[in-house]
């Protein structure tokens, strides 16, 4: 099966009042059609900004180089104008915070309507049904009355339903989920989490899923990409990375979750340091400093992502913890 | 008796052009010398209305808050007395807690000159030893809060509640803005400290599963009330409230099995319009006629945990909602949930 | 809206203009401001060495032209204009300082006792700043010169009566929201009484805003003086100060000299203050607000 979204060699630098920092080195991945894509990271791994790269929402003066081929064309190097028809039509985008991703004042009708209308083409009154529909499918309460309230007057939850309805308005082939559930409770995420699903699964969407949460990526990613600094560490399907973790730090992230059955009195196993920030990645590999089962070569040289067997693909050449059969 | 107690508090606040709303309607809960308590909820449940009062902040509407068998007076224009500055808070956000302008030396040092607990000549040693204790090296003392991030600058918020020698430390959501590291490694040292130091703590979360393991006794809240409170083994194997079983069914498991947490149908109500009854009942898969029109009241149950909710009674034995009860509804359209 | 949850191309440009205060002196403006006025307050310090001529000398050269003589010219009663004009600096500078340290001192002490106990005190503060500002600044400050009687002495008053509800109301803003930052709150619930609170955590980041806005307002003052004193309403014949020199101007427009120098005198000293407070609100702004990395959301 050919892949909906193939990026090879992505690599963003970004400017800082100190000059061009490499901010993502060198990044490849393939998303199929109706997968959930997960990319997992902490703070200044790069995961955002990969998925801005895509659709061209990065600052002024970033440098960005390798392809990202999508339906025939390359996303890195669309004029503006396709670009505009690419996003919302064809790759959509949610965040984190729909408080802040949703224009305040505009009703959500007018916000939904004007991506039907600019992108299809519909007229009000067609566009106007059309909204109530997608309100339904997200399960918002009274969508009629709902097309002429105002974001701030749902709550979190219902407002991130709100921006995956805009989001899908045109029914596009790959949504982007940034964190779309970070700032919302527990029993909120799971409504999210659930809606998610069942619209990939009733219409064959792509969903690229990016959050730090292991637990969501396991609720709902097939397939499970783990960044760090700004480079890929590993990647396979979700169930096998997450039962049988090969990088040491994707082992030491599952490790630091209180895990629910877990014994309570066991103390919370945390990754020694924290996460560099991009202009202070170390040379070799990034994870080093914060690995114990780093080597001597660990220091100078920075370990390919390679295939480890079973679709597995690690970027690890000690691969300590591979159990072997 | 223990050394924080809060009886039947009610915290009311205001809203400018409306009635007054009461963010906590009645809670009771008690800490011990190290203890930890985990008090936890999700958004607009009253928690961290509920710390501000514990720690006098905010004065309460009604119900009363024990310190060290003292009744507590809220925080006014004259300075705290001595006694009371042993009950100490850390606040949510590391970023507003800490003075931008001062050297955190100074600030944590604070304590001790206000409370002349250390002569001038012997706090620059303290200092030190309490940057040492939190895992901070003693050159922090030279440095401002912003060199410095999230996770270092709780703990320095954490040495700097720690200088007053305190009996009791309430912590506002002190590991929601940090990331999973720097949450593991304040954890871990929260529970050190009440381990070590016999401080208790009251620790407000909306993290289940991360008080799950800091806590010794964890306290359930829902819109304003305590609705189940219990030791954490026993809330977590054998959860009485409905909600407190709703919660626990919603933490995503990160075990790769594909498995999607439970949502729980409704919102939030208002918390200036609770429903009438139990205010959980319309979001309760169990409701039934009496939750409608009646409050249940929290009551004891055996071997230290209490509940409120019609479906046990008084002192009776402990049963999870999903083993024995009927369920009464079953989510719909407009119930904003799938797949259940 | 903290910094860490706007999308990261906003971020980045804001983490290009918040500089420290090192670069944001090295903007043009700044270094312009600080010459200027540096320049300004020397002569005012220097100026019996400078000045060629007693300022209150008349001669009988009248309204001659500039010359190598007469640099900037003479004017009606033959007094020469460069050496009035450098002799105004030191009027309209220290009394601008004056002004402006007395504003603060006032204003603020006021705004902070209304911020700190609210209730009456704050509602009588906040009435009579509102009724100052009823008014347009240069009309109410011309009537109370105009009450009191023309002097350069009732026109500083007139317009400490009009600057000094600002810094009440900058400061009652600040402590009030300031005291009600958790590090405030922490601080008291160490034991810190509020006066301490107030002077040591309050006090220390209430300074820099009003700062910014008392280095402003020393333009402002030096040209509200200037304005009094052009209208007859501020210092009397036969001092040299800037606005009545230009005032004299008007009445012999062909002799451009007499009010074109020491109208640019006003102009350069107020365009250099201001540069100033602009630079000194750039290098004070968000440094620390800065977005840290770690920061789970």
């Amino acid at each position: 099966m050919k892949s909906l979204l193939s990026v090879q060699g992505l690599r963003v630098q970004l400017p800082t009042a100190s000059g061009l920092v490499t901010v993502l080195d060198g990044v490849d991945y393939e998303v199929e059609p109706g997968q959930v894509f997960g990319i997992a990271g902490e703070s200044g791994s790069g995961k955002t900004i990969s998925v801005l790269a895509l659709l061209g929402l990065l600052p002024e003066g970033a440098v960005v180089e390798g392809s990202a081929s999508y339906a025939g064309s390359d996303l890195l190097h669309l004029g503006r104008r396709a670009m505009r028809d690419v996003r919302g039509k064809e790759i959509a985008m949610v965040f984190q915070d729909p408080l802040t991703s949703l224009h305040p004042m505009m009703t959500v009708g007018r916000q939904l309507t004007e991506h039907l209308v600019y992108h299809l083409g519909l007229k009000a009154s067609d566009a106007r049904d059309r909204a109530i529909e997608l309100l339904e499918e997200v399960r918002i309460p009274d969508p009629a009355g709902a097309l002429h309230a105002f974001p701030h007057q749902f709550s979190g939850g219902m407002r991130q339903r709100i921006a995956i309805a805009i989001a899908l308005a045109c029914r596009p082939r790959i949504l982007i989920a940034d964190e779309p559930t970070t700032a919302l409770d527990v029993t909120v995420q799971a409504g999210i989490l659930r809606l998610l699903d069942r619209l990939r699964q009733q219409s064959g969407l792509s969903v690229i899923m990016i959050t730090h949460d292991l637990g969501v990526m396991s609720s709902v990613a097939d397939w499970l990409t783990v960044m760090y600094a700004g480079r890929i560490v590993e990647s396979g399907s979700t169930a096998d990375v997450l039962r049988r973790p090969r990088h040491p730090y994707t082992a030491g992230l599952l490790a630091a979750l209180p895990h629910p059955e877990a014994a309570e009195d066991a103390p919370l196993l945390s990754i020694p340091g924290s996460p560099p920030s991009p202009q202070a990645r170390p040379a070799g590999c990034a994870f080093h400093p914060r690995c114990q089962y780093a080597v001597a070569s660990c220091a100078t040289d920075v370990p390919e992502l390679i295939g480890a067997g079973d679709s597995r693909r690690l970027a690890c050449p000690v691969d300590p913890l591979l159990v072997r059969a | 008796m223990s050394l924080l107690e809060l009886r039947e508090v009610e915290v009311e606040y205001r809203r400018s052009g409306r009635s007054p709303v009461r963010a906590v309607a009645g809670a009771s809960l008690s800490v011990d010398a190290g203890e930890v308590v985990g008090l936890v909820g999700e958004t607009g449940c009253g928690k961290s209305t509920l710390a501000r009062a514990a720690v006098g902040l905010v004065a309460p509407k009604a119900g009363s808050i024990w310190f060290e068998g003292q009744q507590l007076r809220p925080l006014g224009r004259r300075a705290r007395s001595r006694s009371d500055a042993r009950l100490q808070m850390v606040f949510q956000n590391p970023f507003s807690s800490l003075n931008p302008r001062r050297r955190v030396g100074d600030q944590i040092a604070d304590a001790m000159s206000i409370l002349g607990l250390v002569p001038a000549s012997a706090r620059r040693a303290r200092v030190a030893e309490l940057l040492e204790q939190v895992g901070l090296p003693p050159a922090a003392a030279q440095r401002f809060p912003h060199q410095y991030s999230g996770g270092q600058r709780q703990r320095i918020a954490i040495a700097r509640a720690l200088a007053a020698q305190p009996s009791v430390i309430v912590l506002d959501e002190p590991l929601s803005s940090l990331d999973a590291s720097a949450q593991a490694q304040v954890a871990n040292l929260l529970k050190r400290l009440a381990r070590d130091l016999k401080v208790g703590l009251l620790l407000i979360s909306h993290d289940l599963a991360l008080v799950r393991h800091i806590a010794d006794m964890v306290a359930v809240m829902y819109l304003g009330l305590v609705v189940e409170t219990a030791p954490t083994r026993a809330l977590w194997s054998v959860p009485m409230h409905p909600y407190t079983e709703a919660l626990i069914e919603a933490i995503p498991r990160a075990d790769g099995s594909g498995w999607l947490p439970e949502a729980l149908p409704g919102e939030v109500p208002d918390p200036g319009h609770p429903p009438a009854g139990c205010r959980f009942h319309p979001r309760c898969p169990y409701a039934f006629e009496r939750c409608r029109t009646e409050s249940p009241p929290l009551v004891g149950m055996k071997k230290n945990r209490s509940v409120a909710c019609w479906l046990h009674e008084p002192g009776g034995e402990h049963r999870a909602p999903s083993q024995f009860a009927r369920v009464t509804r079953t989510s719909g359209v407009g119930d904003h949930v799938d797949g259940i | 809206m903290s910094a860490q949850q706007l999308p990261l191309r906003f971020r980045i440009s804001l983490r290009r203009r918040a500089g420290t205060i090192g670069s944001a002196w090295q903007q043009p403006l700044a270094i312009v401001g600080m010459v200027l006025a540096g320049a300004w307050i020397l002569v005012a310090i220097f100026v019996p060495l400078i000045a060629p001529y007693d300022p209150l000398a008349q001669s009988s050269h009248l309204l001659l032209a500039p010359s190598s003589t007469h640099l900037f010219g003479t004017d009606e009663l033959g007094r020469d204009v460069f050496s009035r004009v450098l002799w105004g600096s030191r009027l309209s500078l220290p009394l601008a300082f004056l002004l402006v340290s007395a504003a603060v001192l006032i204003g603020g002490t006021l705004g902070g006792i209304a911020g700190y106990f609210g209730g009456l005190v704050d509602e009588v503060v906040m009435r009579a700043t509102d009724l100052v500002f009823a008014f347009p600044t240069i009309i109410l400050a011309m009537a109370v010169t105009a009450a009191l009687g023309p002097s350069l002495r009732n026109a500083v008053l007139a317009v400490l009566i009009v600057f000094w509800p600002s810094y009440a109301r900058v400061v009652r803003g600040l402590v009030q929201s300031l005291g009600q930052a958790d590090y405030v709150s922490a601080t008291r619930l160490l034991g810190a009484s509020s006066a301490r609170a107030l002077v040591v955590d309050v006090l220390p980041n209430v300074a820099g805003p009003v700062l910014v806005l008392a280095t402003l307002d020393l333009g402002n003052a030096v040209l509200l003086l200037a304005s009094l004193s052009f209208l007859g309403l501020g210092s009397q014949p036969p001092t040299p100060e800037w606005g009545s020199m230009v005032n004299t101007g008007t009445q012999f427009f062909e002799r451009w000299w007499m009010g074109t120098f020491p109208g640019f005198a006003i102009l350069s000293v107020v365009l250099a203050f201001n540069f100033l407070g602009d630079s000194l609100r750039d290098a004070l702004d968000p440094r620390s607000s800065w977005a840290v990395r770690e920061r789970k959301p």
